[in-house]
């Protein structure tokens, strides 16, 4: 199925992934070391003895130069060392974990962006002018202007307050995460939270570009052919607009990957993002530097199928 | 003489636009009969390309047709139901544009998109319809098409792209084929392959060609009629042979005059058309052409002329007509 | 030079006829922004919140930082309009010093961006090469992270003063300006006002200040004006992570994560910061667009 030059453009692209994700983890590596602080220096009283045992434990005593030649060694094998706060706690299954759950959620709020925001966006555009497309239009601009927290406190404001007090307390919705992976329930409302910014932004996106393929010369002839206008949307102009949509499926998956922190610490989802911001304020840096290291992945991979989609839809791409 | 497969009665086809109603087709009347080659002949903007796309209803917003019929086999289209027109397209009625590049959807296979022009309005599998696709691709005279039916149209020529549009119009058997500009877009000697396709297609299938083009020496090419338009009105019409030989309203006179010829007399300045054509918003009063007419008279700047009988089989609407302005021409002279 | 007094050089001639060009151009651009009411309100919406801002600095109605002038969690009353909050301060006061804190990480981050871009933007586009070849490889760097985690490591190191951190969001956030200036520059360049400077030995620096920069200065504005809702929003995030000012100064982020925890009892307090920060971002996108389709008329509809 694969030819070779394919293979071999993937072979490549996945060597430069993991390549930047080894420069992103290095930059961070020599950026937390600036930071202030230590996570040991919030323990109560420590013993001198102790202390030096901890540090050795960690390598801390080592240069930094010698120091960054482990975390090298250690991240090629996959080993992103171990936590500084939770002592024997290696941080790569952890961060695994973790990211499955992030995954979930925002491969949800991904899914839900793109759907809600190009079927607005088609909408938009097919109904041109007409009180459908301004209706469409201001919905999308009050999307993107809306802070992801403002939409999860409504969110949780309608769910877990108002639908609690309206049905007499039978209906409810309780903000928080069961088990490691949650219920449907418990992942929709982050999703929705996470996705409805970037739904607005692809509405808008969608919506332009198909008025764009709706002028096209070819549009008309699948109408001259006898085609019906469903199946012109459908096969002729929607395909064509999402060239311009899959675009921004890179900067969209960094905008949820950057909202996810948000969100997942309103709705205690224990994800990468929650994990982020608690290992900063615990100074656990090696997770910083581990979290990094994923979120450079997981952009790299989503860059990846960006331009793999590139070459399904329009076959005028080739690498 | 067989029944007019088509028949188009005083068409009429408006803008709404912001600035006023552009009057693009303003009562057009033609028949075409069942094989016949029609040639529709005017500058861009007299309405030739409306009129086409009006037969198949497909003039978008802020168009719309205002008035007149347009029967096909006896039935209005004007006033027939979306499904019913839609049935029409492709199948009885097929059209080919100007250029093919932007005319072929670029992410879909060339061959699919004959196919999809079968499955629009039969249903076959999706061999039959392959085995077809390739047959109509012979038959348009490309080569390899077994192999060429995969491709996509960026990796087609553009000579090559025109003859697939031209499969995918011929692939329901239609009775009418409207050419938009065929070869406008295409280099000359490819220009002569592709009329030459088409004057062969018209014998072997049958199928009646309404061709529309801005230049005469297109329609010599394939026509055995012409109609000239000029701002959104026939100012002329009548067999090819005839008006090439004896045009009588000064505006098809120009066009002929405007055709480059290779037997011309050097010092013979290729001849173009003064000014430009008329603001359909607010047409002039009188003939629509006298601001531009050398040879107009008093009655031109406000009585509007209707087709009149000036030859065999041949109309103008004209109060002067070449005859008489060139005799009068000569007069002067002498 | 040497010309006859009153004669214009051809260099003058065509900054002369570029410069009407250009004044009927913002003419134009006003007359069509005057027409359109979505954008002339959010104008109208944003002066009053600069208003109010500057009210801010000299008075507001209690001190925004003593607990215990209201009842904790009080609702909306004559006394206290906007209610108070868990420690019983006055919400209203906390609004009005939050605005300037938005206004003023908003602007200030987009006049760092604007120099820091449009220099960067003008040099790649102008002199391209390899110059360029690091620049754009630079922007697409910056565009392969996750901004804000990189703020928020920023505002970690620098301290979470206003200046460190309205520093913290142009360094994420300087690349839309950069990559747009470029654009412009790119096809400026090869007009022929700018070919005429330059083969008329106009120096470089001058001819980007004094023909590319004034024809770019549209969508500059455009973009900055969009690119001030987007620090504003940066800041509400790093606050409500508890990664912004220092309080006890009030912002509307962090005002918003406070109340959060009392959603339930007293959903004043997240709803009153919630709203003026959608109603303040939704006014300059609004504001944005109608200058975008009114400096762009091409692009219109």
């Amino acid at each position: 199925m694969l030819s070779r030059r394919a293979l071999i453009f993937l072979g490549e692209r996945l060597v430069l992934i993991a390549f930047t994700a080894v420069a992103v983890s290095s930059i961070v590596f020599f950026g937390v070391h600036q930071l202030p602080g230590s996570a040991f220096l919030s323990d109560r009283r420590i013993d001198p003895a102790a202390l030096a045992a901890i540090m050795h434990h960690y390598h801390l005593d080592l240069s930094l130069w010698d120091q960054y030649k482990l975390f090298v060694a250690g991240i090629v094998h996959g080993n992103l060392g171990e936590s500084l706060v939770n002592r024997g706690i290696p941080i790569t299954p952890l961060l695994l974990r973790e990211a499955s759950v992030s995954l979930e959620v925002g491969a949800t709020a991904l899914i839900f962006t793109i759907g809600l925001g190009m079927v607005l966006g088609v909408i938009a555009a097919i109904k041109q002018n007409t009180w459908v497309d301004y209706l469409a239009t201001a919905t999308s601009v009050i999307g993107y202007s809306m802070p992801n927290f403002v939409i999860a406190s409504v969110l949780v404001l309608l769910f877990a307050v108002y639908l609690y007090n309206w049905s007499g307390g039978v209906l409810y919705y309780e903000v928080g995460w069961e088990g490691t992976y949650g219920t449907p329930g418990q992942i929709l409302l982050p999703a929705f939270a996470l996705g409805f910014p970037y739904a607005s932004i692809v509405a808008r996106l969608t919506r332009a570009s198909m008025l764009e393929v709706l002028r096209q010369d070819y549009v008309r002839t699948a109408k001259a052919k006898g085609l019906s206008d469903r199946i012109v949307i459908i096969r002729h102009a929607l395909r064509n607009a999402l060239i311009p949509v899959v675009t921004i499926l890179g900067p969209l998956t960094i905008g949820i990957i950057t909202g996810s922190v948000v969100i997942e610490n309103i709705f205690g989802i224990p994800g990468l993002g929650k994990e982020f911001v608690q290992s900063i304020l615990s100074r656990d840096y090696n997770i910083v530097i581990g979290v990094f290291t994923f979120y450079a992945l997981a952009i790299g991979l989503a860059n990846l199928l960006v331009d793999l989609l590139y070459t399904v839809i329009d076959p005028r791409i080739r690498y | 003489m067989t029944a007019p497969v088509l028949q188009v009665k005083d068409l009429k086809t408006q803008f709404f636009t912001d600035d006023g109603v552009v009057k693009a087709v303003d009562g057009v009347s033609f028949d075409l009969h069942p094989g016949e080659t029609l040639g529709i002949v005017g500058e861009s903007g007299c309405g030739k390309s409306v009129t086409a796309l009006s037969i198949l209803r497909l003039v978008q917003e802020p168009g719309r047709i205002t008035g007149g019929q347009i029967l096909f086999k006896g039935t209005d289209i004007v006033t027939m139901p979306g499904d019913d027109v839609r049935d029409i397209r492709g199948k009885d009625i097929a059209m080919i544009f100007q250029d093919p590049l932007s005319s072929l959807n670029p992410v879909l296979k060339v061959g699919y998109q004959i196919e999809e022009a079968m499955e629009a309005h039969t249903k076959i599998s999706g061999k039959v319809a392959l085995s077809r696709a390739v047959q109509l691709l012979k038959q348009v005279r490309i080569p390899a098409a077994e192999s060429r039916v995969e491709d996509y149209p960026h990796q087609f020529s553009g000579g090559m792209r025109q003859r697939a549009m031209i499969a995918m119009g011929l692939a329901n058997k239609p009775s009418i084929l409207i050419a938009d500009e065929p070869t406008t877009a295409l280099d000359v000697t490819v220009q002569a392959q592709i009329l030459e396709l088409l004057r062969d297609l018209n014998e072997e299938t049958k199928t009646a060609i309404i061709l529309i083009t801005h230049n005469m020496g297109v329609v010599a090419g394939l026509c055995k009629r012409v109609l000239v338009m000029y701002a959104g009105r026939i100012v002329e019409q009548g067999p090819v042979e005839q008006i090439f030989k004896d045009p009588q309203h000064p505006y098809t006179w120009s066009l002929l005059q405007s055709i480059p010829r290779l037997d011309a007399d050097r010092k013979d300045r290729l001849l173009s058309i003064e000014g430009l054509p008329p603001d359909l918003i607010k047409p002039p009063r009188g003939c629509r052409f006298h601001p531009r007419c050398q040879f107009r008279i008093e009655r031109c700047f406000h009585d509007d002329p209707t087709l009149m009988d000036v030859g065999p089989d041949q109309e103008a609407a004209c109060w002067v007509t070449m005859r008489r302005a060139l005799a009068r021409d000569g007069e002067a002279r002498a | 030079m040497a010309t006859a007094p009153g004669v214009a050089t051809p260099e003058e001639y065509v900054g002369d006829t570029l410069a009407r060009e250009q004044t009927s151009l913002w003419a134009d651009a006003w007359r069509r922004l005057k027409r359109n009411r979505l954008a002339l309100g959010s104008a109208v919406f944003l002066v009053l919140l600069l208003v109010v801002a500057i009210i801010s600095v000299f008075w507001t109605p209690y001190p925004i930082w003593r607990q215990g002038v209201a009842p904790t969690y009080q609702t909306p009353n004559s006394d206290f309009l906007l209610g108070a909050d868990q420690a019983g301060r006055d919400i209203l006061s906390r609004l009005m010093v939050g605005a300037q804190v938005s206004l003023e990480v908003g602007v200030g981050t987009q006049i760092i961006v604007a120099v820091v871009g449009v220099t960067i933007g003008l040099i790649a586009g102008y002199f391209r090469g390899w110059l360029d070849g690091i620049i754009s490889t630079l922007i697409n760097i910056f565009y392969g992270i996750p901004d804000l985690l990189v703020a928020l490591i920023l505002v970690l190191i620098l301290g979470r003063g206003l200046d460190k951190i309205i520093f913290a969001i142009a360094v994420t956030r300087w690349m839309d300006m950069a990559r747009l200036v470029r654009g412009q520059t790119f096809s400026l360049r090869e007009r022929e006002f700018v070919e005429a400077a330059r083969a008329s030995g106009t120096r470089p620096n001058k001819i980007l200040s004094r023909h590319i920069l004034p024809n770019a200065l549209g969508p500059i504005i455009v973009q900055a004006t969009f690119g001030i809702p987007q620090a504003i929003l940066f800041e509400a995030f790093l606050s409500f992570l508890g990664l912004g000012v220092q309080p006890p100064t009030p912002s509307w982020g962090a005002m918003a994560a406070d109340g959060f925890h009392a959603i339930r009892i007293a959903p004043h307090i997240v709803l009153v910061p919630a709203i003026a920060l959608s109603l303040t971002l939704m006014a300059f996108n609004f504001l944005g667009d109608g200058l975008r389709d009114a400096l762009d008329p091409r692009q219109k509809r």
